[in-house]
């Protein structure tokens, strides 16, 4: 059995964040659990920056970024955690540069911002276009220059707790097999989103599978906000592969089959430089209504041609090599085929302001939790500053416990009841076969809880993803070796999609309002009256149970959201 | 639809005797990890493999395709096809790393060298404030001195690819260097770490790099190792670490070009290792052929004037000192004495007298007919 | 007859002045009549690049300008004076602060570096502009029953900005060797490693672990001599193989040698007699 007093799971942003401020501020023993090496990590994916007013924002303030950001997440976050998080800004921001991010800098030799989407400043502090890339790398150096313990390419199984404390984990060594028991005293859960639920209609890596989220769901702990899935606009069509919004920045058209500029119909105005979800509601639109492109008509066109090979490839070299690549589309030649793709999991695993959640010393930070800073609809930026405020919040909090917390003492039964789990998909008759079950996992989702939903469709959906999830049970896995076994994680991540999917479902199918990315075809307006509540989802014998809680409103009255 | 085969390295420790390949029939579409996706999914769930961000940011899926190191989701299936003319695709793991199983190898060595080079920002107080809520300044410009080196993604190309680690062990690894070498032109980084790296780099086989720039090639990120790798060195000379062979070897090269604008290949081995005889042997060995042999290179036409650049430059980049004159005036009487005349009228006189003079007019009778 | 600049860096005087009228000669008989730029200084050999990086850009702007100066391309032998100076060409297209500063160097001896002619290194020159169809017409004693191991050096191949075939899978040298009727072995297990000519000075220990490793798959393939594009592999495989402990003795060549010899210029003059380790094939 490993003994430690914190375990951190997940080596992004946040957990790196949060291993770095434990390693500094305690001689407590410190680990790092995580399943790739921690530098792969999807903060690394993160472009666009991180909001955050700074001294020499001048005009703008943590009260306006705090503004911004309710009223981005249609008045569903919790104030008192933005508050809480805008304040921060700054602090993180120049410790993290101070650790030697590479932010843009001014001409003057101070941090650079630019403005984003939903921001009334512009207050979105940048590295190049690979800001999070560098953040991760830097936090990662950090970490090794403080000699934090790594776990690599372990796998969260299990969270065991008595209903009260946190008492362990269990979880799978990847490299060398076998289930471990981990003893501890506090958990930071910090293991991402969960977007791959979506799995091939979504910009997330290829393991944004919730491996936390679903540990908690299935030890008890709440969930909320489910249903708020943040859509992007232009995924490429094969593989959800974000293309930038620089694409239309540059003067990108999209176009439907007839070859419309079809924004014209949707934002008159901004066309295809409205706002993120206007966009892809449009491109969702075109498509259901069997204007889109291909022989299936599921994409539409994103076209750049008439910008010529010379300002494609000094303005949007990436995006090119990227059509090229994964799309066989030469953007100089022909248009790019797109779609929305799922991008980020508003909701998560419910906390409070600073990070915990219901069990002592059990604490979720980042993509995987839901404080609520996002509420219905994130904002540019934000995701970035939620991790690292909230990594070191966390990690805080865990110190302080884990410093106090008694001895705890998990038993081996979850150990073996893991095992047991594990032999039995090995020994599975193998039903079920597992790539085309993902397929209509993903399939279901985008097809009943996609940018649009409606009532009967979510449904049937649901019913689908019970379906599914029944199936679930008779997929096999087929490489029965102990060692560096991607067979038996590919299946267990996939039983992590199908436990969170119900999950998203039944919340969606219940908040009978349009609210952020929420968006119902049958209730196209907010209803702040029956609706300015956060959903919570929790699984009890089986069955997904969904109860509701007051959104926390301090400062800003809810008021229409309008740009 | 087009296919390809891929012939793919598997091995598991814990089954098989010897590692062995085996055949799959592939689309030739999208990428090589898109290919051994559609393994996983159709053929065969047993391989095993690294993958994660499939866009090139997160460096986990680097293997060898025919011997060449690639990133399996950069590459793409049909370039492969047409590199290697229809001939079966070789997947092989990375090199230089233990296989943990078909595919995986492991990474944690290269990472444990890394550490050695101190590669994290050391602050210097002085620049970076200890106050949290206090910003240090940066000017946009500072940032271009390490642009390419924060690229790198640990994917551990560069390591497969090298030629230092294939034969010594302790080879830090060129990745390892660069992620050093961003910190040696931070401003914000202490002066007493920048000695250290330097101390550990040497250690750390600084002066075995080879300088083939496989690199460079295999970079998916446009990071370049070989040249932080000489970047570095001279930094070493500069902090006064003088004593190795490649340090000599760098001494040679800036006096000797600047003084004739050529190198002097007899004097090498005699001004780097101190090896005397070599110059004796190779200079009986000529003879021996009937080469005529030249102590000191013919003077460039043009020399003082490329002298002067060569100064103005090292100037500008206030490195003048590194230039020896004690050493460049050594070579200048050596220069004069064969010639018998000083460095400023030799090099128009040996033009004058036409293409070097006696040596060619030997050569022409060693070799018969015109050399215009 | 095609005319083209030919850049001499440290291998074409001096004691190896010879090795020019050798290739003055072996381009004769393919049409090409090589102009000596002989105003041109030593690339840096990619080292003064670790002293000063500018200074190698402007040493080379200046071999390039040379050039210019006359209209001529550039043709040059050595893989590493062809990529030091290749990477200073793209450096100067570049970067224009830098081609500004460099060029108000040179001004001072009238020389302006304006980017305007072609840097060869041999292979792209034979495969581009000599063709191998003219190569193999010049031949009048074919290499018959030659076994000869194509070896291309790294600075031909790498890095993917200056490489002249394709890095992953280059046939250049094969065809020219093959063009002069040689049986060629391209398939030796280390084809692929550094000749380590560069670390003698640096990490001797390296170049004859290289050395070892090279020659020995060489020997193992069967192949009767290397051939090689570069000058500095070249002399790492005939004069540093010498440093040995137990020096294998496998012959190598320089690529223009084995051709003038194929071209019916005789063993000395082609020099290959002139070799540390002989060539005993006729």
């Amino acid at each position: 059995m490993l003994e430690y007093d914190i375990v951190i799971v997940g080596g992004g942003g946040a957990g790196l964040y949060a291993a770095l401020w434990a390693a500094e501020n305690t001689i407590l023993k410190v680990a790092v659990m995580t399943k790739v090496y921690p530098t792969r990590s999807h903060t690394g994916a993160a472009e666009g920056g991180i909001n955050a007013v700074l001294t020499h924002s001048i005009g703008d303030s943590p009260e306006a970024h705090a503004y911004d950001t309710v009223k981005g997440s249609d008045f569903l976050a919790d104030q008192d955690a933005v508050d809480i998080m805008c304040k921060m800004g700054a602090a993180v921001i120049y410790d993290i540069a101070h650790r030697g991010v590479p932010f843009s800098r001014r001409p003057d030799g101070r941090i650079a911002q630019r403005p984003f989407g939903g921001a009334s400043f512009p207050r979105t502090c940048y590295a190049a276009d690979k800001t999070g890339f560098y953040i991760l790398q830097t936090l990662y150096e950090q970490c090794l220059k403080n000699n934090v313990t790594f776990l690599n390419e372990w796998f969260l199984l299990s969270i065991i707790h008595n209903g009260e404390r946190v008492e362990g984990l269990t979880a799978w060594d990847i490299r060398n097999g076998g289930v471990h028991l981990i003893k501890t005293k506090a958990v930071i859960l910090a293991t991402g989103g969960h977007a791959r639920i979506y799995w091939n209609r979504t910009s997330n890596a290829l393991g944004n599978t919730g491996d936390g989220t679903a540990a908690a769901l299935r030890a008890g702990l709440p969930l909320k906000d489910m249903e708020f899935i943040q859509f992007h606009p232009t995924g490429l069509a094969k593989t959800g592969i974000l293309v930038t919004e620089g694409a239309r920045g540059e003067g990108g058209y999209l176009r439907n089959r007839d070859g419309e500029r079809f924004m014209k119909r949707y934002a008159p105005e901004k066309m295809e430089l409205a706002p993120r979800d206007i966009v892809a509601r449009a491109i969702q639109t075109e498509i259901d209504e069997g204007r889109g492109c291909g022989p299936r008509g599921d994409y539409i066109c994103l076209d750049l041609t008439h910008l010529g090979e010379e300002r494609i490839n000094e303005r949007l070299p990436q995006t090119r090599e990227h059509a090229i690549l994964y799309e066989g589309v030469d953007p100089v030649r022909e248009p790019i085929p797109i779609a929305p793709t799922a991008h980020y999991s508003m909701g998560g695993i419910d906390t409070d302001k600073l990070g915990r959640t219901g069990i002592k010393g059990l604490y979720a930070a980042g993509e995987c939790a839901c404080v609520s800073v996002h509420g219905a609809n994130r904002l540019g930026g934000n995701s970035l500053l939620d991790v690292l405020v909230y990594g070191r919040l966390t990690a805080l909090e865990a110190v302080k416990y884990a410093d106090e917390a008694p001895e705890t003492n998990p038993s081996v039964a979850k150990q073996k009841d893991d095992e047991r789990r594990i032999l039995e998909l090995m020994e599975s008759e193998g039903k079920e076969k597992l790539p085309e079950l993902r397929r209509e996992l993903g399939e279901t989702m985008m097809k009943h809880f996609g940018v649009f939903r409606e009532e009967s469709s979510m449904k049937k959906g649901l019913e689908k993803l019970m379906e599914i999830r029944e199936r679930a049970k008779h997929v096999k896995v087929h490489d029965t070796g102990k060692r560096f076994n991607t067979d038996l994680i590919s299946v267990l991540e996939f039983l992590n999609l199908v436990d969170l999917a119900p999950a998203v479902a039944v919340p969606a199918i219940e908040r009978r309002e349009s609210r952020g990315s929420h968006a119902r075809r049958d209730y196209p307006n907010r209803d702040d009256k029956n609706f300015l509540k956060h959903s919570v989802v929790e699984l009890k014998n089986g069955e997904y149970k969904l109860s509701w809680k007051p959104v926390k409103i301090t400062k800003f009255p809810p008021e229409e959201r309008k740009y | 639809m087009e296919t390809a085969t891929l012939k793919v390295f598997r091995f598991d420790p814990d089954k098989d005797k010897v590692p062995y390949y085996q055949d799959y029939e592939v689309p030739v579409e999208g990428t090589l990890l898109n290919a051994l996706l559609y393994i996983k999914d159709n053929l065969d769930p047993t391989l095993s493999f690294r993958a994660f961000c499939r866009s090139e940011v997160c460096g986990s899926c680097a293997m060898k395709v025919n011997g060449k190191t690639k990133l399996a989701c950069k590459t793409p299936m049909k370039e492969l096809v047409e590199t290697w003319k229809g001939k079966p695709l070789r997947i092989d793991p990375l090199d230089h790393l233990k296989v943990i199983r078909d595919l995986v190898v492991d990474i944690d060595k290269p990472i444990e060298k890394m550490k050695t080079l101190i590669p994290w920002l050391v602050p210097d107080p002085r620049v970076v404030p200890t106050d949290p809520m206090h910003e240090s300044i940066i000017y946009p410009e500072e940032l271009e001195a390490y642009k390419d080196q924060i690229h790198c993604m640990l994917c551990f190309s560069c390591y497969s690819a090298c030629e230092a680690v294939e034969d010594y062990e302790r080879y830090r690894g060129p990745f390892a260097f660069s992620r050093a070498y961003r910190f040696q032109v931070d401003r914000r980084d202490i002066e007493t770490a920048k000695e250290k790296r330097i101390r550990y780099a040497i250690s750390g086989g600084l002066w075995s790099c080879v300088q083939c720039q496989k690199c460079l090639y295999v970079c998916p990120k446009g990071v370049k190792p070989a040249e932080d790798i000489q970047n570095l060195r001279g930094q070493a000379v500069r902090k006064g670490f003088t004593d190795k062979p490649g340090a000599k070897k760098l001494k040679h090269y800036v006096d000797w070009i600047y003084a004739t604008g050529q190198i002097n290949r007899l004097y090498l081995p005699e001004e780097v290792y101190g090896n005397r005889e070599a110059r004796e042997k190779l200079t009986k060995a000529y003879e021996e052929m009937g080469v005529e042999v030249w102590e000191v290179p013919k003077p460039t036409k043009g020399l003082m004037k490329f002298r002067d650049i060569y100064l103005e430059i090292l100037s500008k980049e206030e490195k003048a000192l590194d230039l020896d004159f004690s050493h460049v005036r050594k070579i200048d009487k050596m220069v004069s004495d064969i010639f018998k005349a000083d460095i400023c009228t030799i090099v128009d006189r040996v033009h004058e007298e036409g293409k070097g003079g006696k040596l060619i007019e030997k050569l022409k009778g060693l070799f018969g007919g015109d050399n215009g | 007859m095609v005319k083209v600049g030919f850049y001499q860096g440290c291998c074409f005087q001096g004691q190896d002045a010879h090795m020019f009228e050798t290739m003055k000669k072996t381009f004769k008989a393919i049409d090409v009549e090589l102009v000596l730029l002989e105003e041109t200084t030593c690339c840096g050999g990619n080292t003064i690049d670790e002293e000063n990086r500018k200074l190698s850009y402007a040493i080379n702007a200046r071999n390039i300008a040379l050039a210019e100066a006359k209209g001529l391309d550039m043709l040059i032998s050595c893989n590493t004076c062809y990529m030091v100076i290749a990477k200073a060409k793209r450096a100067m297209d570049k970067n224009k602060k830098l081609r500004e500063e460099i060029n108000n160097l040179l001004k001072e001896e009238g020389l302006e570096y304006r980017g305007t002619n072609r840097i060869y290194h041999l292979l792209d020159f034979f495969r581009d502009v000599v063709g191998y169809d003219r190569i193999r017409k010049a031949v009048k004693r074919p290499l018959k029953g030659w076994k000869v191991a194509a070896y291309y050096g790294c600075h031909v191949l790498y890095p993917r900005e200056t490489a002249v075939d394709n890095s992953d899978n280059p046939s250049s040298l094969q065809e020219i060797l093959k063009a002069l009727g040689a049986k060629v072995i391209d398939e030796y297990e280390n084809k692929d490693a550094c000749c380590g000519y560069h670390s003698f000075y640096t990490d001797k220990n390296m170049t004859l672990k290289k050395l070892d490793k090279i020659l020995g798959s060489v020997r193992e393939a069967g192949a009767d001599i290397i051939a090689t594009p570069c000058p500095l592999c070249f002399k790492s495989f005939d004069i540093y193989q010498t440093n040995m402990e137990n020096p294998p003795g496998v012959p190598s060549s320089f690529l223009p040698e084995l051709m003038a010899y194929a071209f019916g210029i005789s063993k000395e003059e082609s020099g290959l007699s002139h070799h540390l380790i002989k060539v005993e094939k006729d």
